[in-house]
């Protein structure tokens, strides 16, 4: 059993769970609808792996998170307003990037996050950057990294994981193993039973963690960290965890055994969590109903907020491209 | 004798109304000109005079509505019997001189081959009257203007897009050049000689009777008035004259400035100013004229609106002044430009300004030095019986500056009479941009520069 | 002026900026104990220490991505690709991330690297280490591509590479590498991005050319001054930005333009200074734009083979000669 987390952090981190719940399943209606344009990659499910990251980051100090187009729950988590993404959603001139990087791309520096990568695998060299700033300015800063299962199979995962254990940089590799690489299951893709057992290959701490319970993972994201400082180099974490929606949004997920969804309902995060604390005497169903309440108006109004925002002036769109 | 026939005005006209006579039996008539209006579908029009000769007899009475191809005169004529009945292998088929009739026929096959090599359908001769033009018709006229076009198969001249421009800039139909570059390309010089060879005259010029002109002033004045002589002999009087063929050049320039004088309004202001101290410390090296550029290139600076150009309804100012000059040349006027001017002390402008003039002289001017000038200044000193004169702007600037001769004149200063060395200035400047307080500071300023000019 | 090689050059730039900021850091395959592949790198890493100058793993995704990263959170790196072909292995880095950055963040990230690497023909390095790579780059928005020709062209420019706030491209001719030159000495002497570099004054014909072909359109304009044409021969230096005012108005006052570069045919800079050209200056044009190059084929092994697509001096005077026909 992992160590208790406060009473503050644990009604911090419920908190914010609902609330990336909600907002994705928000963002999954507007694209329903037509409002959200493209694509988009929910995290319904993985919630705990986004607050226990988020939990240990700190961005005055320096640490930066690198993750993947699955990210709107990161950036939420590490303190991006609310009304900084759902802008960004719509492509409004407020969003985090001014409406240029859409669902997939988002940027909020004051809150440590560099980026939420479209290309597989292409956060964790730029990862191992942020880190090579902080070992060489030694700043004590770490930088995290958050992928999916599918990206150790890609080169640049095995290049930057390589050269952060040969540079002992301090960087910690965060791996949400949802069972599926876009439509495949894990297993057929990956001839290793979990992602951890690649660590021996880079001489590099590898644990395995319950990605549906958010103080475990906090635990050792904590743990990963305080190697990554104190010099020794990068650790690779997974973390079990499982979407609740398909790939992205054109994605029914009609691949998955009849079951197994249900399953993974039974260990939803916000419930585990929730009931700790209910055990705890921290929670009262009313509390928990009236929170989920606050979390749905939240979203709800910062939707209607951002629908009435303006699109960005078209001459912007030659801006930004150099310094 | 030519028969002025009703033509057809349009397609589908069969008939029209002759509405007026416009000369008598017994007036002579030029080519081109008006001989009666006649009103046909949707128009009406001036039937204008295809030879030259004598109207010899009226045959159809004003307000009448004859069918076309109808004969309603006769011209007698002494060059009738000469006129070309070919079309001429280096004019277009525009100039077939017997066009009375507008073709009504012309097969598809034909119609086509004359839109690909750019003849004007409604210009073909009547050589071929009372028929269709057939695919042969038109392949002879091509073949007959081959030489014109040499090089295009398309029909379209061969030649590099500075050539076009420069063609197109002295309005040089590059059809009508023999291209004498590669595969029969238009080249910058076989523009050049066209620009420099006065454009072939359009209508013949002749008197009205030349064979009869001497004996007709010599000849005492008849006893018995002949009416048929008199009307003669006072036209051969008042037309006692030759056709000057103008040079593209000098078409362009007429173009030019009637567009200035119509289209923006000029005023003026001028001042008598006094040149006798900066004479005095004036370099030889650099002389009164390239003083004078000097001077405006410093007033402009202080006076910035000046130096603009109006386009289309936009005004543009410009950060360096790009002076133009005009210079005479024996066959019109050019108006080289300093470019940067601002940044050229008196002895550079003096050096690039005569450097500017001596190739304009030689004709050796690239189409960079006649672009992107942004003030003229005219300089008409040479002559010095001239005090003061006025120039018309040159579009698309807003500002000229004419100068007459320096010399000396008696001029009053602190109320006692002295002689000192003066030119007049006159400033023209397009009201639509400019007002008056800006062009009297204008003069202000080069007065304040040429009374401090210290050599 | 001191005199000393395009090598030499490279890493006296690198000296003077180590020197200069300490958030400059130089790294990639072999650069510190090995001193560089092309030996362009000695003395660095002795220098500057085993922090700042460092030897990496053969992995251009993770050099070009390390790069990236340290470049986001407040470093000035300098990373070496060695040859210039090896950036197609970490395409995505250089053009999905380095170059877009800035661009999808909304303007919050800037991007201060110099990716350096060593491009182009003429040693018998065979296909996939000879080729010539700027267009790759060019067609990237975001990106700075840098092509010097002379030691005091990659000293000035890789000096501004570096302080740039953009990720650049700089790439080296490495048949230039023994190339010697005179370099102003100091370390104030630097050379501005998008600066064109007019080689030779001419009136008849302009001639864009870049690293090697400087210096074969210098002999060709020599041989041609002798026939009574006058070449005006524009380096450009780098290709974004562009120096297009300098090319424009040179081909405004001669009326010709010929471009000479070591690579393809299709979709190469010649083509975009030859499009650029015709746009803003098509009415001054005298004669056809022309384009020399390697034509469509693959840099060869074999040495002959080499020489021949190599573009030549007869090369460009033909082109001249062809551009000159009435």
């Amino acid at each position: 059993m992992a160590e208790k987390l406060s009473v503050e952090t644990r009604q911090h981190m419920l908190k914010k769970m609902l609330e990336i719940r909600y907002c994705e399943e928000r963002i999954q209606e507007l694209f329903l609808e037509n409002v959200i344009r493209g694509t988009t990659h929910l995290c319904i499910g993985q919630e705990a792996v986004s607050l226990a990251m988020a939990a240990n980051v700190d961005a005055k100090r320096g640490d930066t998170v690198t993750c993947t187009y699955r990210g709107h729950g990161h950036a939420l988590a590490l303190g991006m307003p609310l009304k900084s993404m759902m802008a960004e959603m719509m492509g409004k001139a407020s969003g985090c990037s001014k409406g240029k990087g859409g669902s997939m791309h988002l940027t909020d520096m004051e809150v440590g996050l560099i980026g939420t990568f479209a290309i597989v695998g292409a956060g964790l060299p730029v990862t191992n950057g942020a880190a090579l700033t902080a070992q060489i300015k030694k700043t004590g800063a770490v930088s995290i990294s958050i992928f999916g299962d599918g990206t150790p199979n890609i080169g640049a995962w095995h290049e930057a994981v390589n050269l952060a254990a040969v540079w002992k940089l301090p960087a910690v590799f965060l791996c949400e193993n949802n069972l599926y690489g876009e439509y495949s299951a894990y297993g057929d893709t990956a001839p290793v039973p979990n992602v951890a057992d690649r660590a021996s290959a880079y001489n590099i701490p590898g644990v395995i963690v319950d990605g549906q319970d958010v103080e475990a993972v906090h635990a050792v994201i904590k743990t990963a960290v305080e190697y990554a400082r104190a010099g020794n180099g990068p650790t690779l974490i997974e973390a079990k965890t499982y979407r609740y929606k398909g790939h992205s949004r054109s994605d029914p997920a009609a691949y998955r055994p009849a079951g197994e969804l249900e399953e993974w309902l039974k260990r939803d995060p916000i419930n585990l969590l929730a009931d700790k604390m209910k055990a705890d005497g921290q929670l009262t169903d009313d509390q928990l109903a009236s929170m989920r309440k606050a979390a749905e108006k939240e979203v709800q109004d910062v939707t209607e907020w951002a629908l009435a925002e303006p699109y960005p002036s078209l001459e912007s769109v030659y801006e930004d491209i150099w310094v | 004798m030519t028969d002025v026939v009703l033509p057809n005005l349009g397609f589908g006209m069969e008939e029209g109304r002759l509405i007026s006579w416009l000369k008598a039996p017994g007036d002579a008539v030029r080519k081109g000109e008006p001989l009666a209006e006649v009103e046909g579908d949707k128009t009406t029009v001036e039937l204008e005079a295809l030879v030259e000769g004598v109207l010899d007899e009226i045959l159809v009475m004003p307000d009448t509505v004859v069918p076309v191809g109808t004969i309603l005169a006769r011209i007698r004529g002494a060059g009738e019997a000469s006129a070309p009945k070919q079309p001429s292998a280096t004019s277009s088929a525009a100039s077939a001189p017997e066009a009375a009739n507008k073709v009504v026929r012309i097969s598809p096959v034909a119609k086509r081959i004359a839109q690909e090599h750019g003849i004007d359908l409604d210009k073909l001769s009547t050589t071929w009257e009372g028929r269709e033009i057939t695919r042969e018709d038109v392949e002879a006229l091509v073949a007959a203007q081959a030489p014109a076009t040499n090089g295009s198969r398309s029909g379209r001249a061969l030649a590099a897009p500075a050539v076009r421009k420069l063609a197109r800039e002295y309005e040089i139909d590059l059809a009508t050049i023999r291209g004498t570059g590669a595969e029969g390309r238009v080249t910058r010089a076989d523009v050049e000689t066209a620009i420099e060879t006065p454009a072939a005259p359009v209508a013949p010029v002749a008197p009205v009777a030349p064979a009869a002109k001497p004996q007709v002033i010599e000849t005492p004045a008849p006893v018995a008035a002949v009416p048929a002589v008199a009307p003669i002999a006072a036209e051969v009087y008042g037309s006692e004259r030759e056709e000057i063929s103008l040079s593209q050049m000098r078409k362009a320039i007429a173009r030019r400035l009637t567009q200035s004088m119509q289209e923006s309004p000029h005023f003026y202001v001028s001042a008598e100013l006094d040149f006798t101290n900066a004479l005095k410390v004036l370099p030889k090296a650099i002389g009164i004229n390239n003083l004078l550029l000097y001077l405006t290139v410093q007033a402009l600076k202080d006076v910035p609106a000046l130096n603009a150009t109006y386009e289309d309804g936009h005004l543009y100012n410009y950060k360096h002044i790009n002076l133009a000059m005009a210079v005479a040349l024996p066959n019109g006027l050019i108006t080289p430009v300093l470019h940067g001017a601002d940044d050229f002390s008196p002895s550079g402008i003096a050096n690039r300004a005569r450097e500017l003039v001596s190739r304009a002289r030689e004709n050796k001017l690239k189409p960079d030095d006649l672009q992107g000038g942004t003030f003229t200044i005219s300089n008409l000193g040479v002559v010095k019986q001239i005090d003061h004169f006025t120039a018309i702007i040159n579009p698309p600037q807003v500002g000229i500056l004419a100068i007459g001769a320096v010399r000396e004149r008696p001029v009053v200063v602190n109320s006692g009479l002295h002689v000192r060395t003066t030119a007049h200035l006159t400033l023209s400047a397009d009201h639509r941009i400019v007002d008056g307080l800006i062009s009297a500071r204008f003069i202000e300023a080069f007065d304040a520069h040429l009374q401090a000019f210290k050599g | 002026m001191p005199v000393i090689t395009y090598r030499e050059a490279v890493v006296r730039a690198l000296d003077e900026e180590m020197a200069h900021d300490e958030n400059v850091i130089f790294f990639g395959e072999d650069v510190g104990k090995a001193g560089g592949v092309f030996k362009v790198t000695p003395g660095l890493y002795e220098k500057f220490g085993g922090d700042r100058v460092r030897d990496t793993p053969i992995s251009e995704n993770a050099i070009i991505g390390a790069g990236v990263g340290a470049a986001v959170t407040g470093l000035r790196p300098v990373v070496e690709l060695m040859f210039a072909d090896f950036a197609a292995v970490t395409l995505d880095q250089i053009i999905n991330q380095a170059a877009k950055f800035r661009y999808m963040s909304g303007g919050q990230l800037k991007v201060p690297l110099t990716i350096r690497a060593a491009q182009g023909a003429g040693q018998g390095f065979g296909s996939q280490h000879s080729q010539c790579v700027e267009a790759w780059f060019m067609h990237a928005p975001g990106l700075k591509v840098v092509v010097p020709s002379t030691p005091a062209d990659v000293v000035g420019l890789l000096k501004s590479s570096i302080r740039d706030d953009n990720p650049v491209v700089f790439l080296e001719h490495k048949s230039l590498y023994t190339e010697k030159g005179e370099v102003p000495d100091g370390p104030d002497f630097i050379i501005p991005l998008g600066v064109a570099n007019v080689v030779r004054k001419g009136t008849d014909v302009t001639i864009v050319a870049t690293q090697q072909m400087v210096k074969v359109s210098l002999k060709a304009a020599e041989e041609l001054e002798k026939q009574g044409i006058s070449c005006e021969v524009i380096d450009p230096r780098t290709l974004v930005p562009l120096d297009l005012e300098t090319i424009v108005n040179s081909v405004k006052k001669t009326g010709r333009l010929i471009t000479v570069e070591e690579a393809l045919h299709a979709g190469g800079w010649g083509a975009e200074v030859a499009t650029q050209v015709t746009e803003h200056a098509i009415w001054y044009l005298e004669g056809p734009v022309i384009r020399v190059t390697l034509g469509a084929s693959i840099i060869p092994f074999s040495g002959p083979l080499e020489a021949f697509l190599l573009p030549d001096k007869d090369d460009v005077i033909k082109a001249v000669h062809r551009a000159m026909e009435p």
